[in-house]
Parts: C-alpha cells; structure tokens; sequence
C-alpha cells in the first residue's frame, strides 16, 4: 500500500477531549464499513461529500430550489421542501444561496500535509499524553490517506490514536502500526447473529484483531457502546470481561452508553432512524454497567 | 432648608471659596476642605468599613459624571432652582446664574474643549472617534498609606519640604492629610453618636469601628480592619475607584491577625463583604478592580493566603463589582486558579484571568524599565493598564474601526446616517489594489489618532494647570519627593490609552474584501460597496460567501494575519501619533465595555457579512459567532497579538458548565498553555446559552445572572435587549 496524499474529511475536532488521552485533535476519516444503527456519525458512512439539511429550521422559500442546477430541491404548492438525494452532487450552490444557514456540504477533500499542519497548531496544548486521534467513519476506509496521515503525524512527533472498529481484515493493521501509539477499538455486540442484524457485518474478525494489535504489543482502550435492548445483557459484560483477561494489550475499557445526539444527523441526510424508540440510560443504569464490568479507576485515557 | 436649597448653597459657597484663591494649590486644598465634610454619607446600618461620598453639583473629582478636575453640573443646578420655585428670589436666581455662567467657561472640561478647537477647529459630525475628559483608573501607592498611616505622610511631606523648600503644595499637602485624619474623626463621632442607640453585636461592632477611626486618624494601621479602614476613607475621599494590589498591601495584615487569633477567617470575610457592599453601591460597574496574584509582591505567601479569601468573598457576594481579577504567573500557588474555577463553575464572572507571563516583559519592553518596577502593573477598569503608585494611564479617546471602514468605502460618508463627514476623501472607484484601500483607511486612522493624542496630552497638561490633585498626589511616586502636582511632573510615567472597539470587525471585513474583491475577484468593490447599501437584501449568496470567508478566532493563517495587521497598524498610528509630544506613553487596548455592541446599533452592514445596526466585535475575540474551530484555535487566533502593541485587550471565553466541572485538569492545563504562549488575558465564564435564553423568557427568575460583556460585568436581564442578543450568540466552547 502507498501512501495517498489527498483524502475526504468530514469534521476536524480540536480540543478533543474524549478519543483518547489528553488534549487532542481528533480527524474524523468520511467512509464505513459498517452501518451500526446507533451511529452517532451517520455522515460518514460514504466516503463522497454529501449535503445535509436541518428541515426543522426551512421556511420553504426557494431560494435552494432556484440555485440548484440538477433538480435536488422542489417546494411544493403546499410548501413542502422535497429533496431528490439521488440526483445531488454535493456542488453546494443550494447552500450559498439558503438564507436560513440550513444546508451544507459534509466533506470535504484535504491533503495529508494539510491536515497535520492543523493537528501541529495545537502542539503546545498536547501535554499530559495528548496527541492527535484518526477516527472515522473507519479511518481504514481510506488506508492510503490513513498511512499518509499516520507517517506525517509521527515525524511531526505527535501521539497518535487510531480509533477504529477492527472489522476488517488484521493484517491491514501491520501497515499502520509501527504510526500508532494507541487503539480505541470498538467491541460493539457479541452474539452472532445480532452483530450482523445492528452491525451490518459479520462478527468474526474482533477477536483476530484483537489478537493481532496484542501480538504487535498495541496498547488498546476497549470502547464498548451499550445499547439498550441491543447489548445491555450479561452475556455481552461477560464477553467483555473475558476479552480484557485475554488480551493484556486491553489497558482499559470504556463504555459508552447510548444517547440520542446522533438522531437528527440521519434525518439530515435522509436516512431513517431505527431506534427511535430506545431510551438513552439514566447514571443508575450506567453506574450499574459499570459495576458489572469491574470498571472504576479507568484512568490511562481518561486522565487529565 | 429643603434639600435643592442645600444643594444650591453649597454650590455656591464652593464657588465662592474657588474664586478667592489664586494659587491652585491652596485653592484646592480650601475647595476639598469644603468638599470633603459635604459629601461624606452617613453610616449604613450594616456597615463594618464605614465611608460613603456622593458629589454636589459642583466640585473637584479626577472623574465625575462623565467629566473631571473642576466639574459643574450646570443642568442639576437648573434642575434645582426650578423645583424651589417661589422660594428663591430675582436675586437668588441671579446669583445662581452668574454662577452657571462662570462655570461655563471655567469648568475644566470647558477649558480642554476651547483648546483643543484652537487647534483642531472642525466638527466631525461622526462616531467614529471622540475625545472625553477625565482621569479614569487612579491606582496609588495604598501599601505607602497603610505603611505610613496619616502621621508618617505627614513626616513625610516634611522630609520633602525640607528638601525641596517651602511651597504652597507642601501647605496643601498637609491639608489633605488634615482632611483625611478630619474624616476618621467624623465616622468616628457618627459612630459614637449611634453606638448610644445600638444594641448588642452592632453596639460593639460600633465601638470597635469607633476605635478603629479614631487610632488610624492619626497611627499607621495595626490590624487587618484599621488597614481595611484607612484605605477605604482615602477611596471615599479621593474618588478612589481601582484598588489596584489589595493580597500585596493588605496580606501581612491580614496574616498577622489571623495566626495571632485576634482575626477569624469568618470576620475577614464578613469585614471584606462590607468592603465590597461599599463598592457595589459607588455602582461604578466600568472600575472597582481589585487586583491578586502576580509576581513581585512583597509577602506572597501572606498575600496567597488573602488572595484566596478575596476569591472566595467574590463567590459570596458574587456581584457585578468589585471586578476581582487575579495575575497568574508561572509557579503561581495553584489553588488560586483551582478556586478560580470553582467560582466561573458555579456561575461567577470573578476572577478575570491575566498572565504576567505575557504581559511582565511586555510592560519591561513598553515602559522601558526592569522587573521590579514592571511588577507594578495593573488593569483597571475595562481593562486597561497602569502602573500602579507610578502612573497614570487614563483611556481619554474612543475610535471605531468600522466607522473608519465605512467612511473609507463610501468617500468620507457615514453610510449609516447618509451624513457627509469628510470632505475631501477619494472615491472607493479609484482603489485599484486592496493596498490602495489600506492607504486610504491609514490615512483617515492617522488623522484621528493625531487628534486623539493632542487630546489626552492635553487633558493632563490642563488638569495640572488647574490643580495639584493633592489626594492622588500623596501616594504617587514621585510628587512629594519632587514637590510638584501629579500632573506637574509628579507622576513618573504620564501615559494615556486609546480604546479601539471593533478592532476583529474591521479586520474579517479587510480579509473578506481582499479576498474576494482583489485576490479572487468574484465581485467589484464597487458591487460590494453595493451589498451593503442594501445591508445584503438581494444578495443572500454573497452575504453567504462574506460569511464563510476566513475569520479571525479559527487559527486561520489568512484572518489572522490580517487580525494582526489591522491590530498592529492601529497600534502604530497610536504611537507615532503621539511620538513627539509629552507622553510617556500614548497605547490602544482593545478592552471594549457595551460600547461594541451600541456602536454596532449605528453601523452600516459590513463587508465581513455582519447587518446593519448588530453588534461589532467585542475586544479582542472573535466577530460573534464566527470562531468555529473550537477552543484551541480561538486561543491560538487570540495569542497572535504582539503584547508590546498594546495596554489591554480581552477575550471571552464561555464555556460550557459541564466541562467546567468534569474536565477541569484539562481546562486548567488549557489556560496556563495559553497564558505561558503570549497569551494575555480572559474573561471566563460559565453561564450557558441555555441560561440566558431562559433569562430572557422569565427576567423574573433571573435577576441575579451576572454575564461579562468585555470590560465590565452586568445583570444579563437589565442590559438592553441588543446587547442581551449579543450575549446569546456568543460562542459556548465544549468539549470535542
């Protein structure tokens, strides 16, 4: 694989304080492999920008209807705003000429050097094990540009997490090692059969990546989502728990639980959201997972 | 006698008392004899640090209302002549008017004013820039008076006259100490007189107090509350509003008595409370500094110790004034910006952060002097700096730059009021580079800081031909020792400040004109110029692309050059302006009260996408709303500026509470890599968008929501409705 100078990002996060260790810069990657249906990011499940509307906010004027040169927005006699997703190609004139501030382009392309020059500004603010995270989407979705970022990130001397879900085939990940200081792999379901129901994907490769980043000598964070009704169950704690007294790479686990921030993301985006009706927890039920995993003094990538 | 008739006697006895005397020395000194008895208030009920003034309609005052030195407040005496109706006579009347009419011209303001036309005859029908009259920000040498108590001013003023030789100025200097001691014994007395009718606790509270006056009238203080005392009566009597180092000249006593056990921790506070209740009704919500921390205090560990009892009387009391504001410095006890968190978490605006790390060379390098003495400087008011005990630094002219900008674009007219202000200024049409732009904009800012520069020094050089300001003079280094006034030499360092608003405005709208006019050329100036005569009907896409141009507050290299091009250059014309007349020093600070926002209410549309009448810039922080890319980069944006180019600026850094509160290791270690990287200043807050926008739905439940605006600090639901808007669109930095 050679590394790829240019690649399409969807948000850069600076003063990032909760992917990793410290103060970071936290670069979210456009492009899944996977469809979990509680992700938070739903923007980044294709690589290609794409717009995005908050219909709550449009006053059916027009304005994008006229601007747009390819059909994506009609205002019906009843003034309703349809959008034709199909037939957008993300050229953002719709959103220049929005009076309201509703419409934007999510994605866009950057090189490499760009993007570490930014993640470089913040260096004096990296102290206490701060660094620079590559998140996603799945940061592997666009390896070329991955390994590009992780080389330039490492002569810059920065710490660097990759944040990724492991599903995939391991050996991608020896590429990217030798650039990574630390994982936040996701450990999302274990039973089979839900992983490809609410993942999307078969559950197999886990346990091999997990292996091969212990194998490497990676220092991992285990980041668990817990979704109620999904994987709230003793068997998944279990599961967890088993999988850090396996793998000494696991230095700690993290979980998070379910919450509804993502939601209007989907419907921006016209995508439809399946778990309109799960409850996001309250601190008893989160203290008591918690407690079920043993987890109290999480410190490593937690700490100040 | 009814209370205008009163008014109106006094009025005239001063004025009477100020014609008979020709050398200003003595003629002061009798006028503050006068003064001095008249406006001292009576002991509040709960009062602990007794003294409270309030000015008649004519008198001596570095600042009062809105003017200085000799003031007269011609519509108040109006006022007051028309309410005693029958009661005065012709004779009356006239007298009373040929009083108005000597002070018409005789006022000092006037005298300034008449000058300054000599010189500079033109009217400039604009807001763009302005002068005021007055000497804001006195900060003395309280750890002198406290050291020394009233008896060893006057050995001192001795020492000096034996030195120096007889004068006048040495007579009235011991006037002023007179007066000082004259007032210990009035409370002392009114103490005494309620004491007969008080009972229990305040009965002793009163003798206590009593005590207290009658040994600091003539001893130097040897408590914690005498010391409290002492500076507290001078304040009242000299107009004293900025209370510069209060840890440094306050600690060993108050270290002193606490571990002797004379003094609780529970009576410092309450005696400090009272302290503060005095200040809050003063009500002087654009002063009232006290200043901790900071390097080269004479017992830090004592004056720590205080600090740190001051933060927390601020969390109690927890109003819009005293604006307690702590100098942070590396190795600094940490606790003092722990606890200054604690406070922003839980709501307060107190304490404003400053870090000597940026600013201790930047006064070295400004002021021309070593550490020691640059270990003297303070913020006052909004924020701008002095010397304390060593000089003065009052901001005395006001310029806009988006005003500026707009002349600039529109040949000398005020777009907003369609008003010709300039004359003789090219047509935006012939600007065929963006550098032709800037020439013509440099031109207009230098015509208005060489106005504003003959203004301040003139201000000072009249205030010193009309007075010694003795008060002030007592405890500024170095008119005793040299026998002369503060403004005849008396003080070391003579300097003045500028206050720049709009200063981030100007500059979005610079880059987004060079960018899209001159770099890209997506459209004319002319075109432009045509947006916002139309403040952007029609042009939603343009207004869109203005907009999303770079702006200052992203870390963004193209914004931020020009942020620090227009930040420089205004720095520059302040300079030069002022390069060969007799300031020691003439600088701009961005430091910004409302007047952000209520300038911005008569501003035209502006080319960085802001609408007519909204709100400019405050400070130095981002156009509102226009800082994106978190808080890193707003930081990085604000530590551009070259702290040798200025004597103040601000940024407002709203966070969100629960970040405060979970994440304060990283917040912490956030603001001390700001302040260690040039980074100068910031005004920390807490109270969310959230709060506000349920303040502005139930005013009733708020009343007590204190925000910070720039410089000053108000009740969010008492500010007008412009500038409440503002405040809901800042930004609100959150974890990413």
């Amino acid at each position: 694989m050679e590394p790829a100078e240019t690649g399409i990002v969807f948000n850069i996060q600076r003063f990032s304080l909760h992917d990793g260790p410290g103060i970071r810069t936290t670069i979210f990657l456009k492009g899944c492999n996977v469809r979990c249906v509680w992700c938070h990011n739903p923007e980044s499940f294709v690589k290609e920008p794409q717009l995005s509307v908050n219909m709550n906010k449009c006053i059916s004027c027009g304005a994008c209807a006229r601007a747009c040169p390819f059909q994506v927005h009609t205002i019906t006699e009843e003034g309703e705003h349809q959008i034709h997703w199909e037939n957008c190609r993300a050229c953002g004139e719709c959103a220049l000429f929005c009076p309201c501030g509703i419409l934007s382009i999510i994605g866009k392309e950057y090189t490499s050097e760009e993007l570490i020059r930014i993640a470089a500004r913040d260096a004096a603010y990296y102290k206490s094990g701060g660094g620079v995270t590559f998140s996603g989407g799945e940061p592997t979705c666009q390896p070329g540009f991955l390994l590009s970022l992780l080389m330039r990130a490492k002569d810059e001397r920065l710490h660097v997490c990759l944040d990724t879900n492991g599903l995939y085939a391991p050996s991608l990940l020896a590429k990217f090692d030798p650039y990574v200081d630390a994982y936040l792999l996701d450990y999302k379901i274990s039973d089979a059969g839900s992983h490809r129901k609410y993942v999307g994907v078969p559950f197999g490769q886990i346990e091999r990546t997990l292996r091969t980043i212990d194998d490497m000598g990676g220092i991992i964070c285990l980041r668990c989502p817990i979704i109620p009704g999904i994987n709230d169950t003793d068997a998944h704690f279990d599961s967890i728990r088993r999988l850090r007294a396996l793998y000494p790479a696991i230095k700690e686990i993290e979980l998070m639980p379910y919450h509804w921030a993502g939601v209007s993301k989907w419907e921006n985006i016209g995508l439809r959201y399946m778990l309109n009706d799960t409850q996001a927890p309250d601190s008893g039920t989160i203290e008591d997972w918690n407690r079920k995993l043993g987890l109290q003094n999480e410190t490593i990538f937690k700490r100040g | 006698m009814n209370i205008y008739q009163k008014n109106l006697e006094y009025a005239l006895a001063f004025t009477d008392a100020y014609r008979s005397e020709a050398d200003k020395a003595s003629r002061e000194a009798k006028c503050l004899a006068m003064q001095i008895p008249y406006v001292l208030q009576p002991i509040g009920k709960e009062d602990l640090v007794v003294g409270l003034m309030k000015h008649g309609y004519v008198g001596f005052s570095p600042q009062w209302g809105g003017t200085y030195t000799w003031y007269f407040h011609e519509e108040d005496v109006r006022r007051a002549l028309n309410a005693l109706e029958g009661e005065a006579d012709a004779e009356y009347r006239e007298k009373v008017n040929e009083m108005c009419i000597f002070w018409q011209e005789e006022q000092t303001q006037s005298k300034v004013r008449k000058r300054y036309h000599e010189k500079y005859p033109e009217k400039i029908n604009s807001l763009f820039f302005y002068n005021v009259c007055r000497v804001a920000g006195l900060n003395v040498d309280l750890g002198l008076l406290l050291r020394l108590g009233l008896d060893g001013l006057r050995e001192r003023n001795r020492h000096f006259r034996s030195r120096n030789g007889d004068s006048a100025f040495y007579d009235a200097l011991d006037t002023a100490v007179d007066l000082l001691s004259g007032a210990c014994i009035r409370y002392a007395d009114e103490a005494d007189a309620l004491c007969g009718a008080a009972r229990g606790t305040r009965a002793s509270e009163l003798r206590e107090i009593s005590g207290n006056l009658r040994r600091i009238a003539t001893q130097p203080p040897g408590s914690f509350k005498e010391a409290l005392q002492l500076l507290w009566i001078y304040a009242v009597c000299t107009d004293l509003m900025n209370y510069g180092r209060m840890d440094n000249y306050l600690g060993e006593f108050y270290a002193r008595d606490i571990d002797s056990g004379r003094l609780s921790e529970d009576e410092a506070i309450r005696w400090l409370s009272s302290l503060y209740r005095n200040i809050i009704k003063i009500g002087k919500i654009h002063d009232s500094r006290i200043i901790i921390g900071g390097e080269g205090r004479r017992n830090t560990e004592a004056a720590d110790r205080l600090a740190l009892t001051l933060i927390q009387v601020s969390r109690q009391v927890a109003d819009v004034v005293p604006q307690l504001t702590l100098r942070y410095y590396k190795g600094m006890d940490e606790r003092l910006l722990r606890e200054t968190m604690r406070n922003i978490a839980g709501g307060a605006v107190y304490p404003i952060v400053y870090s000597d790390e940026a600013t201790l060379p930047a006064i070295e390098h400004m002021y021309r002097v070593g550490r020691d003495m640059a270990c003297n400087w303070v913020p006052f008011g909004c924020g701008e700096y002095v010397m304390e005990g060593y000089g003065v630094a009052t901001p005395n002219s006001i310029i806009t730059l988006p005003l500026g900008l707009d002349l600039v674009l529109h040949g000398g007219v005020d777009s907003f009021y369609n008003v010709q202000v300039f004359e003789d200024m090219e047509d935006p049409v012939d600007f065929e580079t963006f550098e032709d732009l800037f020439a013509a904009y440099d031109r207009l800012m230098r015509y208005a800081c060489e106005r504003m520069a003959y203004h301040d020094e003139l201000n000072y050089k009249i205030a010193g031909e009309e007075a010694c300001y003795l008060l002030a003079s007592l405890l500024l280094h170095d008119s005793v020792e040299r026998g002369v006034g503060m403004f005849n030499g008396g003080v070391r360092f003579l300097a003045s400040t500028s206050e720049v608003f709009g200063l981030i405005t100007c500059a979005d709208s610079l880059t987004a004109i060079k960018k899209y006019v001159y770099d890209d050329k997506l459209f004319t100036l002319k075109e432009l110029i045509a947006m916002l005569d139309a403040n952007f009907k029609g042009f939603t896409r343009e207004r869109n692309l203005l907009l999303n141009a770079p702006k200052y507050g992203n870390d963004d290299d193209e914004a931020d050059a020009m942020a620090v091009r227009v930040f420089t250059h205004i720095a520059g014309t302040h300079e030069s302006a002022a390069a060969d007349g007799g300031l020691y020093l003439y600088k701009m600070c961005s430091v910004n009260n409302s007047g952000s926002t209520e300038f911005g209410l008569h501003t035209a549309a502006t080319p960085c996408g802001r609408l007519r009448g909204t709100a400019l810039s405050n400070g130095n922080s981002p156009s509102i709303g226009a800082d994106k890319h978190g808080l890193t980069a707003a930081l990085n944006s604000m530590a551009k500026m070259d702290n040798r180019r200025h004597v103040g600026v601000v940024h407002n850094l709203r966070f969100n509470r629960d970040l405060l509160v979970h994440n304060q290791e990283k917040i912490l270690q956030t603001l001390e890599t700001f302040f260690d990287n040039n980074g100068s200043q910031a005004n920390l807050s807490a109270v969310g968008k959230d709060d506000l926008e349920q303040a502005l739905l139930r005013p009733e439940l708020y009343k007590n929501l204190i925000v910070r605006i720039g410089g000053f600090s108000a009740r969010f639901v008492e500010l007008n409705p412009a500038l409440q808007k503002e405040l809901v669109e800042r930004t609100t930095y959150e974890a990413g």
